[in-house]
């Protein structure tokens, strides 16, 4: 059975329990029971087991009613890690929701006119986007007879990171650049942070548009930065090239260091920071 | 539902489901078997987990012993109940979560159906309710998590959840409809050969002669003894006389055909022949009924047919006693086509020789009822009534008015004077003693008279044309012959009360003279061990007796003729179950709607008492100098009232609290803001 609420257009669906089921065959059982043997007192019981599945429908459905998800928010795992969805549940009735649950999670009780945040984690299992199947909030609260669920809004595909695996320890001798010729060839823009040195803002090219932008150059790079490539990682296997680069960069991020990835003929300009980890994990994922 | 093992409370409910659960067949069962039954609760106590198992298979080994040694048969209804009952606590023993919970609800739900098949009652009924109100709360308790609601909220839910549930279950219990039972009477109808639910040997139907407690006997069978699809609707049950043999002959203690009655040359020479005959016979028909027998082989001629059989079916033919009667022994199904009208008016000419029969009372036998039956024959001044109707009409009101009673289990000696013994002695009778007195009464006071046998009523299949007639229809009934209106059938029994009927009914009696007197003259004797029942409580007894025997006849003893009869008097076209579904379901969502206007209007009552208390204070406020703005949120208000008043500065923010506790939430809020706002302005008026 699939019911649409007007108010919040998600769809909710009502079905039997197992333990429902075996009410229903009991409520059937006595009703024949009653009628082969013309007992009134089993008839009556047969009817009040009725009764109480109808009732219990009727309250199942009331304890999920005014409930809304609104929005998900997620965060990039590593595969073989958990995936982390947050879902923000706003309560629009006028009454307390009891013993809801999604893919086995208690959110436990939400309270009237209060709001709630619904944790969910997922097992993720390769790099790339990860697109989870919808997701239902569901309740049996609170005879169990009935299980009404809510066809909470569509997860958003979460970034998975490869794997971290391998033990190789950072390139560090032989991979720092030494390119002397680049030092002082301007080698991009960059948006400036909170640090940076002043004298190198592009006044010019600021002017243009509504950031301030710095001058990189190459033989900055050549001095300080560790170049991480699939060249230098031992294995011949893709996925677990891919991994190990991951492993150093959670290394060079912990070390402060500042490095940039080359894979496959693509690059990830140096930099240092938990922004350029991100960018070079998501650059290593999609790779 | 996801939990894998149950708490305390939990595990304490179910234990407390189980013992109301079995407690009525813990009861009823031999001491010996409840206590084998009772043992598993011991297996509570003993922790390692092998001497659990270990108790556990001896105490099902002394069970099966018990039972095979305390019951006749394995399949008895208390040896089920009994391994059902032992099997419940075994299990309770263990339990590994919410699946075994389930199974244990579903098997009290099975035991409390068992239970009420030794006996129904308003006692059993409410056992019933007490029991689905514990199974509610363990159910409550089963869904809710460790740091769900407490668990005097939860009983207070599920008695809150049963009572909401009462109103439903009594529309379905007075409005579903009824289909009598047992089910294979469904399979009867359906065209299941009537024999086949019958015994190995059928019990023989009155044949040759009839004793009294022949149709009290009969009255124990179950079995089916013939099937009639009508065409069209059913008629009443009231009217259903399955017209079987006609006994004419009576010796002081049996009734008794005549000899060879059954020959091929006397059903011949008996029979009604011809379509003429047959006119003549029966006059002025109607209620004309059409309908198809089925009648199970007995071995015999005799055949049934509604009272009063018209046409015949091929092979069969009508008796000048209007008896149906088969040409050949129906010694395996017969069915046949009939018509009988329910109006009617036998006017076969009754012969001298008939009415000499129709007349004859036995010698030295129930000299009380001849002699009553010629004083009724005559009026006040000794002169004979004029008609034979009134005389039948007489004898009627004697009847009625003569205190009889009849039982199934009556105590009337089978000798010559029996009849004296129900009629004059006012003795329980049964239901030859009924109609057979009747007849005896008639013939001693000059009206012909006769008794028929055959079957009263019969189960009407709901939703179908078919009744099935049992041998508990058995029935016996007279007849008695008037110039005016020929043969017609007196319903002797509906003049007078059964026995349970009068143990129910009001003892507003007025004593006799002689017992009046007696009490006078007794002696006056104090009775101080007796407490005399005040007048309030005479008529709290009183009130809870009415009330318990409304139930008794309107709960415990409805049934699809009672539904019939209240929903006829409601107006419902009778017959109409379709009609009756929808009623039925139309209540139910008229109920439910009714539910949430009761919870829409609960909510609003606790929403309007705090803006009561808002409006309240801030027109108070306002005639003080301090109105709100529009749409001025209440902390702005309550800062500018503390500004205007500062000697209120204690009270204000208490207020303002208060009535945005009760917006956000908690509901007690409401109630106790209203008395806030009140005692605020009553205070502060003494204040400023």
């Amino acid at each position: 059975m699939k019911v649409i609420n007007s108010k919040t257009k998600q769809q909710r669906k009502v079905r039997l329990t197992k333990a429902g089921t075996g009410w229903m065959i009991a409520c059937l059982c006595c009703f024949l029971l009653a009628t082969n043997y013309n007992n009134n007192v089993i008839f009556m019981l047969a009817c009040l087991l009725f009764a109480i599945a109808l009732l219990s429908a009727a309250l199942t459905y009331k304890n999920m009613l005014g409930i809304e998800g609104v929005q998900w928010r997620v965060k990039p795992s590593f595969a073989g890690g958990k995936a982390s969805y947050q879902l923000h549940l706003v309560e629009q009735g006028n009454t307390d929701h009891y013993e809801l649950y999604c893919t086995e999670q208690v959110v436990a009780r939400l309270q009237k006119q209060q709001n709630a945040y619904l944790e969910i984690e997922l097992n993720t299992f390769k790099r790339g986007y990860f697109e989870a199947e919808d997701l239902f909030l569901f309740s049996c609260w609170p005879l169990g007879l009935w299980r009404v669920s809510l066809v909470l809004p569509s997860l958003p595909r979460c970034l998975v990171y490869p794997e971290l695996r391998g033990e190789q320890p950072l390139p560090l001798q032989d991979q720092f650049s030494l390119d002397q010729l680049a030092l002082d060839e301007i080698s991009g823009l960059d948006e400036y942070q909170p640090g940076d040195n002043t004298r190198r803002i592009d006044w010019k090219a600021s002017a243009r548009g509504e950031q301030l932008l710095i001058k990189s150059f190459a033989g900055d790079e050549a001095q300080q930065t560790l170049w991480l490539t699939d060249k230098a990682v031992n294995h011949t296997d893709k996925e677990l090239i891919l991994s190990q680069l991951a492993v150093w960069v959670v290394e060079c991020q912990q070390a402060g260091l500042h490095y940039g990835i080359k894979v496959e003929g693509e690059k990830c300009q140096p930099n240092s920071g938990e922004g350029h980890r991100l960018t070079s994990l998501a650059m290593l994922a999609l790779c | 539902m996801l939990k894998n093992s149950l708490t305390r409370l939990q595990f304490s409910s179910l234990l407390i489901l189980l013992v109301l659960g079995t407690l009525p067949a813990i009861v009823r069962l031999p001491w010996l078997v409840s206590v084998v039954c009772l043992l598993p609760i011991i297996i509570h106590f003993i922790k390692p987990l092998l001497y659990r198992k270990i108790c556990t298979l001896l105490l099902l080994l002394l069970l099966i012993v018990t039972i095979l040694l305390s019951f006749d048969s394995w399949f008895s209804g208390d040896a089920i109940i009994a391994f059902i009952c032992a099997l419940l606590w075994l299990k309770s023993v263990e339990i590994k979560g919410p699946r075994d919970v389930w199974i244990l609800i579903f098997a009290v739900c099975v035991v409390m159906a068992l239970n009420a098949l030794f006996g129904i009652g308003l006692w059993q009924m409410l056992h019933l309710f007490v029991v689905v109100c514990c199974l509610l709360f363990t159910m409550i308790c089963l869904q809710s998590s460790a740091d769900g609601l407490a668990s005097k909220v939860m009983l207070q839910r599920s008695v809150l959840y049963f009572v909401i549930a009462l109103p439903l279950t009594a529309i379905l219990f007075f409005m579903l409809p009824r289909v009598p039972g047992p089910l294979w009477d469904m399979g009867l109808a359906m065209g299941l050969p009537v024999k086949m639910v019958l015994e190995k040997k059928p019990t023989a139907a009155i044949e040759g002669t009839l004793k009294s407690g022949v149709v009290n006997s009969l009255q124990l069978d179950n079995s089916a003894v013939l099937v009639a699809e009508f065409e069209g609707a059913v008629p009443s049950k009231s009217l259903l006389y399955w017209r079987g043999a006609v006994f004419w002959d009576y010796d002081g203690e049996k009734w008794s055909l005549p000899e060879k009655w059954s020959t091929r040359a006397n059903l011949v020479r008996n029979a009604i022949k011809g379509k003429v005959a047959r006119e003549q016979a029966i006059a002025q028909g109607s209620e004309q009924v059409s309908y198809k027998m089925r009648v199970s082989a007995h071995g015999g001629h005799w055949l049934y047919a509604l009272d009063m059989p018209y046409l015949s079916a091929p092979e069969t033919f009508l008796s000048k006693e209007y008896q149906l009667v088969s040409m050949r022994k129906v010694n395996k199904e017969f069915t046949y086509n009939m018509q009988s009208y329910l109006n009617y008016s036998a006017r076969l000419p009754l012969t001298e020789s008939q009415k000499k029969r129709a007349l004859l009372l036995p010698e030295n036998s129930n000299p009380e009822i001849i002699k009553l039956g010629r004083k009724l024959s005559i009026n006040d001044q000794g002169e004979r009534l004029k008609s034979d109707d009134e005389i039948i009409a007489s004898a009627s009101r004697w009847y009625a008015n003569a205190g009889l009673t009849h039982s199934a289990k009556h105590s009337i000696s089978a000798d010559r004077n029996s009849l004296d013994q129900f009629l004059i002695e006012k003795k329980p009778g049964s239901v030859e003693h009924v109609a057979g007195s009747f007849v005896m009464l008639m013939r001693a006071a000059g009206i012909p008279a006769r008794l028929v046998s055959g079957y009263r009523g019969g189960n009407i299949i709901a939703l179908t044309n078919f009744v099935i007639v049992k041998q508990g229809h058995a029935h016996v009934w007279p007849e008695v012959w008037s110039r005016s209106k020929g043969w017609q059938r007196v319903e002797a029994k509906d003049f007078i009360m059964s026995v349970s009927q009068q143990a129910q009914a009001p003892k507003a009696l007025p004593k006799t003279k002689a017992e009046t007197v007696k009490k006078e003259k007794a002696p006056v004797k104090k009775a101080p061990a007796v407490k005399k029942l005040s007048a309030q409580e005479q008529c709290q007894a009183s009130w809870l007796c009415r009330w318990m025997q409304g139930t008794e006849h309107w709960v415990v003893n409805f049934d699809a003729d009672k539904q019939l009869q209240a929903m006829n008097s409601l107006g419902l076209v009778k017959g109409t179950v379709g009609r009756l579904m929808l009623f039925t379901a139309l209540s139910i969502v008229l109920l439910l709607l009714i539910y949430r206007a009761i919870a829409y209007w609960l909510i609003r009552r606790k929403r309007c008492l705090r803006e009561v208390g808002y409006t309240l204070f801030c027109n108070t406020m306002t005639k003080r100098g301090c109105a709100p703005e529009s749409d001025e949120c209440p902390a702005n208000y309550q800062q500018r009232l503390m500004v205007k008043f500062p000697q209120h500065e204690q009270q204000l923010p208490l207020l303002m609290k208060s009535y945005l506790h009760g917006q956000y939430g908690q509901e007690q809020q409401n109630k106790v803001y209203l008395t806030m706002v009140k005692r605020f302005i009553a205070l502060s008026k003494l204040r400023d």
